[in-house]
């Protein structure tokens, strides 16, 4: 079997304080994986996307991305992650355009590549006549499709998404779903959570639930939901697991 | 190299907030940037004009070879207050953590290139100060390599040690600040212990400099507690000396290694030791009950002073030396045996003294104004008081009572707070990242500073002027700045408060 693109291995974390965010979660995550995680406010989801994308320590377990530990060689992991979080807090000072560049340089992006790709997302994502403003002129879904930008901009083989879909336009969604969909059959994977059960079920052919910080039901989402709607099933899985 | 390089980019890049400037299309942003930069410049010219009066002091009082010593000294004290308030921006206090922890950068990388900018910062501080004292010694002692190089490597030297302590004070703020409930009463209390012990290691010298015999017994004086307490001067000192070569060695090697090992500490540990300073446990006290209702106005105000007692770098900055100033500087030494012993010589000095100290105390107090960035502190909570369903006077009303209270030894002062506080909705600005960067670049605490400063330079001259009538001239002023003070605020009555223009 090929290396799986994230393998969470019994990650727990407590923070101070007495909170266990997330209690021994396993999870594994495989190249063309769309893996949606569901879960409600407070259930860890945010914290395991944060653990997994090396920027919060945690107690228990390790995090593998392509077969290599975050605790081991962070740097060498991230170079293959784009992490975007639930409130895109950019670089109010820059423009769009200085800050993709920042992160084309960042990872190393090629010349042509990053032409190539800033005018191909620019336009699918309507930003293109917006680069050269200031990002804290933007509003909240701008900030968030530029956020997007500059993850795709280095074609990484790990997305992690905190609620991605949250502030886009419509027409927004469907685009960056179709870029999701690219990236996934290129090898790729995705990861992120999301309170819209429907895009779940659309988009994802795998998905997660997490209670109070444990994983409760994980799979293929056909499986997961059984021949009742992936909303029936969160519904019943939160009242009785 | 690459990517400290990468790091810095973004700080580069808004060096003076120079790409903001560049690219806004709001022209009025536009021209508040062009006039920040202004103030920018005066504040750059304010430390080579402490080092000139330093240094000709020095140089009259016939002290010439100890310019650079005290220069040194004193670059060092002002690198270390730099270092603690930009350390605990650049390390604990910046949003972007997040972002750049997710980045393809070392560890090592990220520690340094938010420490580099604090060692510069430091360093600018230094040689501005230090740059005068350098021309005197120059031109007094004459130019060789070997001093312009050992020179040159004080400047680059001094400020590291103060950088390396400014790690560790900032996290210890830091840390605090996460903690505690009543965090900023805690630094209050630090920050007024360190002030007077200052305050009084100065009052203990002896202090009758009045002609430029004294200036140099004084200088004398000085220099072994100053090189006790600070050793390193000492050796800048010798090192300027000839044979000063070892002198040299001691005062980098004291310099350098803390430094350094701040530098590895922070590559080896900043990501953990960013979590713990500022990942907050949870509060045990339970939900108190705020059942007992009150008037708008009255929760507008309560919520105030919880701001004000809950960001203590704010406190610390605009806010603590209001009181703290005048008590220190002239309540403490009064009664200091000495001054008390000068004082029973010459009654006409305490008369002077009494007939003085409301202006001193008022020019010092008019330096600061709590309200000068009121408005603006709500940041990004501010779409909460903008939709609050009172009247803005309201909103304003609340901001200009919680603010007196820090301020109550100068409450006929309230023309300041008042002032501030119109400033403060003339230029607010809500996307400040946190609250030290808003009291250090905001223009209207800076023109608060001045407006209050020149309105008390001209009540004082009169003051000074009227001889005889001095006290009934003070109390005359003081009423009359009361009334300024409703004048002030008067307009604000109705100017409505949005989010944006
Ligand atoms: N920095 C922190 N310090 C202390 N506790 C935290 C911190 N961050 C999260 N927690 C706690 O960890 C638990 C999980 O939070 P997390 O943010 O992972 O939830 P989530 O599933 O993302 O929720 P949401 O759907 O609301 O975004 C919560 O109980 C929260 O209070
Ligand atoms: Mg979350």
């Amino acid at each position: 079997m090929a290396t799986p693109i994230l393998d969470i291995r019994g990650l727990s974390k407590t923070f101070p304080g007495g909170i266990t965010a997330v209690n021994e979660l396993s999870l594994t995550i495989e190249g063309g994986d769309i893996y949606g995680f569901i879960g409600k406010n407070g259930a860890g989801k945010t914290t395991t996307l944060r653990a997994a994308a090396g920027i919060l320590r945690f107690d228990q377990g390790d995090i593998l991305v392509g077969g290599i530990s975050i605790k081991e060689d962070p740097v060498a992991c991230k170079r293959k992650i784009a992490y975007i979080p639930d409130n895109p807090d950019l670089y109010d000072y820059l423009t769009g355009a200085q800050y993709l560049a920042y992160l084309a340089d960042v990872f190393e992006v090629s010349a042509a590549d990053r032409q190539a790709r800033i005018a191909e997302y620019g336009e699918a994502l309507d930003m293109a006549d917006r680069l050269n403003d200031l990002i804290g002129s933007y509003s909240h879904g701008m900030k968030q499709k530029l956020a997007m930008m500059g993850g795709f901009l280095h074609a990484p083989r790990l997305f992690l998404m905190d609620e991605p879909f949250v502030g886009l336009d419509p027409e927004a969604v469907v685009r960056v779903r179709r870029i999701i969909r690219d990236f996934c059959q290129g090898g790729s994977a995705v990861f992120f959570s999301t309170h819209i059960l429907e895009v779940a079920e659309k988009l994802c052919n795998k998905v997660a639930m997490i209670k109070e910080g444990k994983l409760i039901a994980s799979g293929e989402t056909a499986q997961v939901r059984g021949d009742q709607t992936l909303e029936d099933f969160f519904l019943e899985v939160m009242e009785h697991a | 190299m690459r990517s400290l390089r990468l790091l810095l980019y973004p700080q580069r890049v808004n060096l003076l907030r120079l790409n903001e400037r560049k690219y806004t299309r709001d022209t009025r942003e536009k021209r508040r940037l062009t006039w920040m930069l202004l103030a920018y410049a005066m504040v750059v010219l304010v430390l080579p004009m402490y080092g000139f009066f330093l240094a000709q002091g020095l140089y009259e009082a016939g002290a010439a070879d100890a310019m650079v010593m005290y220069a040194c000294a004193l670059s060092a004290v002002l690198a270390l207050v730099f270092s603690v308030v930009s350390g605990y921006n650049a390390l604990f206090g910046r949003r972007d953590t997040d972002f750049v922890g997710a980045l393809p950068f070392s560890q090592q990388a990220v520690a340094l290139s938010r420490l580099i900018p604090m060692y510069l910062s430091a360093l600018l501080s230094a040689a501005l100060l230090m740059a005068p004292a350098i021309v005197f010694h120059l031109v007094v002692f004459g130019v060789t390599p070997g001093t312009v190089a050992v020179l040159v490597a004080l400047v680059l030297l001094t400020p590291m040690l103060p950088t390396a302590l400014g790690v560790l004070f900032s996290a210890a703020i830091a840390w605090i600040s996460a903690r505690f409930r009543h965090k900023s009463v805690l630094i209050s209390v630090l920050g007024v212990l360190a002030t007077g012990a200052l305050v009084l290691s100065a009052q203990l010298l002896p202090m009758r400099a009045t002609d430029m015999a004294g200036v140099r017994t004084l200088v004398e004086a000085v220099r072994q507690p100053l090189q006790a307490m600070y050793p390193p001067s000492a050796w800048a000192d010798a090192a300027l000396k000839p044979g000063g070569g070892v002198q040299l060695l001691w005062f980098a090697l004291v310099n350098a290694l803390p430094l350094g090992v701040a530098a590895l500490a922070l590559g080896r540990y900043y990501f953990a030791l960013h979590d713990r300073v500022t990942i907050a446990s949870r509060s045990k006290a339970g939900a108190r009950s705020t059942a007992a209702p009150g008037t708008a106005l009255r929760a507008l105000v309560v919520k105030e002073l919880r701001g004000l007692v809950g960001r203590p770098m704010y406190l610390m900055n605009s806010c603590v030396g209001m009181w703290l100033a005048p008590i220190m500087l002239f309540g403490l030494p009064l009664f200091l045996p000495d001054t008390q012993a000068m004082l029973a010589q010459e009654p006409g000095l305490l008369l002077l003294i009494k007939r003085l100290s409301p202006v001193l105390l008022s020019v010092f107090l008019s330096m600061w104004s709590t309200t000068a960035v009121a408005v603006s502190l709500e940041g990004a909570a501010a779409w909460l008081m903008c939709t609050c369903p009172v009247a803005s006077e309201t909103i304003y009303k609340s901001k200009l009572y919680a603010h007196l209270v820090p301020a109550l030894p100068a409450v006929t002062l309230s023309v300041i707070a008042g002032m501030g506080l119109r400033w403060d909705v003339r230029f607010r600005r809500f996307t400040f990242k946190n609250d030290t960067e808003m009291v250090k670049q905001s223009v209207q605490v800076l023109l608060t500073m001045l407006t209050g400063t020149a309105t008390l330079l001209v009540l004082g001259g009169l003051i000074y002027l009227s001889g005889a009538y001095a006290t009934w001239v003070a109390l005359g002023g003081a009423a009359a700045l009361a009334m300024l003070s409703i004048v002030l605020f008067r307009p604000l009555k109705n100017k409505p408060l949005y989010l944006v223009d």
